[in-house]
């Protein structure tokens, strides 16, 4: 197998891997934080992330998983341009527009150090097309184009 | 003295029954307690004997047989530390299951001022230990008190009774250690500084690492940074600046209008580029607008929030209660059957003995035992008596948890020893 297609692959199973879990550290960032508002908590002896932690943990998995993506579509793309395909497909038109809703999540967490709910609903948006994305490309791989 | 005539008590002082007055006068300290103990313990009336001893309670656990010679001994002591004592309207007295039930309740902080608090079990294990290190812990008040502990801990692992704060101070320092995690490195302001500021300051000086303080009167502000060390004084103008440097502000100024507004909170909020902040209001009316509790990053939280949420936790502990309760009844009946089977154990072991002492006398008078020597005789004997025994004893053990075992301890002695009256 070409090095690149695989260097393509493991980059993007392991993106999507830190993906996956900066959604449920996302889930747990708001549910945490609606808990924390509503006033109504039964609080418990426990250890429990807080918040502050919670969102350092984010920002470092997204970022982490931003590394990942980038070079996943980087070498997708090179391997695209030497095959000399211009097949438009869903799931890379989801890939890519993932990709910009996470990058504009880090620019406005290291800009205007954005974090909170914001943050993490940002977090959620690009989570949602990096899942597009991955379901497209099953779609298309079981329906042998 | 017979087991089957034995008796649990306890008299006692608590919250419940005596003012605090009462209280700290008969409060015995770790270091007068083996003296007392020794005191209490008599060889003849009360061979057991613990003494617990805490801020809301002192209690003195006996075994007894003669309950009279006991409360004299503990009116005693009571009344040498506080011969004002009104004996009946303060003190109660349990016996026999009241009593084991009592220090079940006790050690489970059913019975305690704060319902679920968790010192006691500690304060209950300290008590027995010293008893047990003065020998005044025998058998029945050995095992009452570690099966009270053994309660305690099955109460706060099976049921909620011990979760969740029930005081105003620490339910801020868990929210707030809830946004934060670790509060050491945190800054923390004071707007205010009145007694509601000094408060907050006693509850949360343990946690945070730094403190800034400013008042409208700047002089006030000093006198509380005179009382309290590493507190750094900030002129009333430059509140914004301090506003926006504390990762925990607590507004206690009596200020008729909102010092924080929502415009304020956004704009402070960006320059501190959206960090976490808790703001806790304790001012009346609220120094705070309510509108800044919607802001993403802003957590705040007033006096009736915390003391909403104090209400909540205490609402849930009286409803873990009651499993607690169902806990203790569990247990207090167990313990009961095997105080039960406790009281016929002597007359067991005397019976035994009884026929051990038969056989043995058959085999010595026996032709053909006397080639056998004496150590084999009464090993012979000991085996006879174990097989014979065997069947009865362990079904005579078994009815004594169910049935009246002091009325099977008697039967046992006059069908075999004394014969009917």
């Amino acid at each position: 197998m070409d090095t690149l297609f695989l260097l393509h692959i493991v980059s993007n199973i392991m993106g999507v891997s830190c993906f996956l879990f900066c959604a449920v550290l996302a889930i747990a960032y708001l549910v945490h934080d609606r808990q924390l508002r509503s006033k109504h908590l039964h609080l418990e002896h426990g250890h429990i992330l807080s918040l502050q932690t919670l969102d350092r943990l984010l920002f470092r998995m997204l970022l982490t998983g931003f590394v990942l993506l980038t070079m996943g579509l980087g070498t997708g793309m090179w391997t695209l341009a030497r095959s000399q395909s211009d097949n438009f497909s869903a799931s890379r038109a989801f890939a890519v527009a993932s990709w910009c809703v996470f990058a504009w999540v880090l620019i406005a967490r290291v800009v205007w150090g954005w974090r909170g709910r914001r943050a993490a609903f940002g977090m959620l948006l690009g989570c949602s097309g990096v899942t597009l994305a991955l379901i497209g490309y099953f779609v298309r791989t079981l329906g042998g184009q | 003295m017979s087991a089957s005539l034995a008796k649990i008590a306890v008299w006692g002082v608590s919250y419940r029954t005596a003012p605090i007055e009462v209280r700290e006068q008969l409060a015995i300290s770790e270091t007068q307690l083996p003296e007392t103990l020794q005191m209490l313990r008599s060889a003849d009336s009360a061979p057991e004997v613990v003494c617990l001893s805490t801020c809301n309670r002192t209690e003195i656990y006996t075994v007894t047989d003669k309950v009279h010679d006991a409360e004299a001994r503990a009116r005693e002591l009571f009344q040498a530390h506080f011969p004002m004592l009104r004996w009946q309207e303060h003190v109660y007295h349990r016996a026999d299951e009241e009593a084991v039930r009592h220090v079940f309740r006790v050690a489970s902080s059913l019975d305690s001022m704060v319902l679920g608090e968790p010192q006691i079990l500690g304060q209950v294990k300290r008590a027995y230990e010293l008893a047990h290190a003065q020998g005044t812990a025998g058998t029945l008040l050995g095992r009452c008190f570690t099966s009270a502990l053994g309660v305690g801990k099955k109460v706060r692992q099976r049921t909620e009774l011990g979760r969740g704060h029930v005081s105003v101070s620490a339910i801020a320092v868990e929210l707030v250690q809830r946004v934060f995690g670790d509060l050491a490195t945190l800054e923390v302001g004071l707007v205010g500084a009145g007694d509601m500021a000094e408060a907050a300051l006693e509850s949360l000086k343990a946690y945070a690492g730094r403190w800034k303080v400013t008042n409208r009167t700047l002089s006030n502000a000093e006198q509380l940074a005179e009382r309290f060390q590493s507190l750094t004084v900030v002129p009333w103008s430059e509140r914004d600046g301090l506003m926006q440097g504390v990762d925990i502000l607590i507004m206690s100024t009596s200020s008729q209008e909102p010092l924080l507004t929502n415009k304020d909170a956004k704009r402070i909020l960006r320059k501190r580029r959206y960090k976490p902040w808790c703001v806790l209001d304790l001012g009346l009316p609220r120094n705070v607008a309510p509108d800044v509790a919607n802001i993403d990053g802003v957590f705040v939280y007033n006096v009736d929030d915390l003391q909403q949420i104090a209400l909540e936790n205490q609402a849930q502990r009286a409803e873990a209660a009651k499993a607690a309760e169902a806990i203790v009844e569990t247990e207090t009946e167990a313990f009961m059957q095997w105080w039960h089977a406790l009281s016929v154990t002597e007359s067991v072991k005397k019976f035994r003995q009884h026929t051990e002492a038969l056989v043995k006398a058959v085999l010595d008078t026996h032709p053909s035992a006397k080639t056998l020597g004496e150590a084999e005789r009464e090993h012979l004997a000991q085996s006879i008596a174990s097989k014979w025994l065997h069947q009865p004893l362990t079904s005579l053990k078994q009815s004594a948890s169910e049935l009246d075992a002091e009325a099977l301890a008697v039967a046992l002695e006059r069908l075999f020893f004394r014969g009917p009256q």
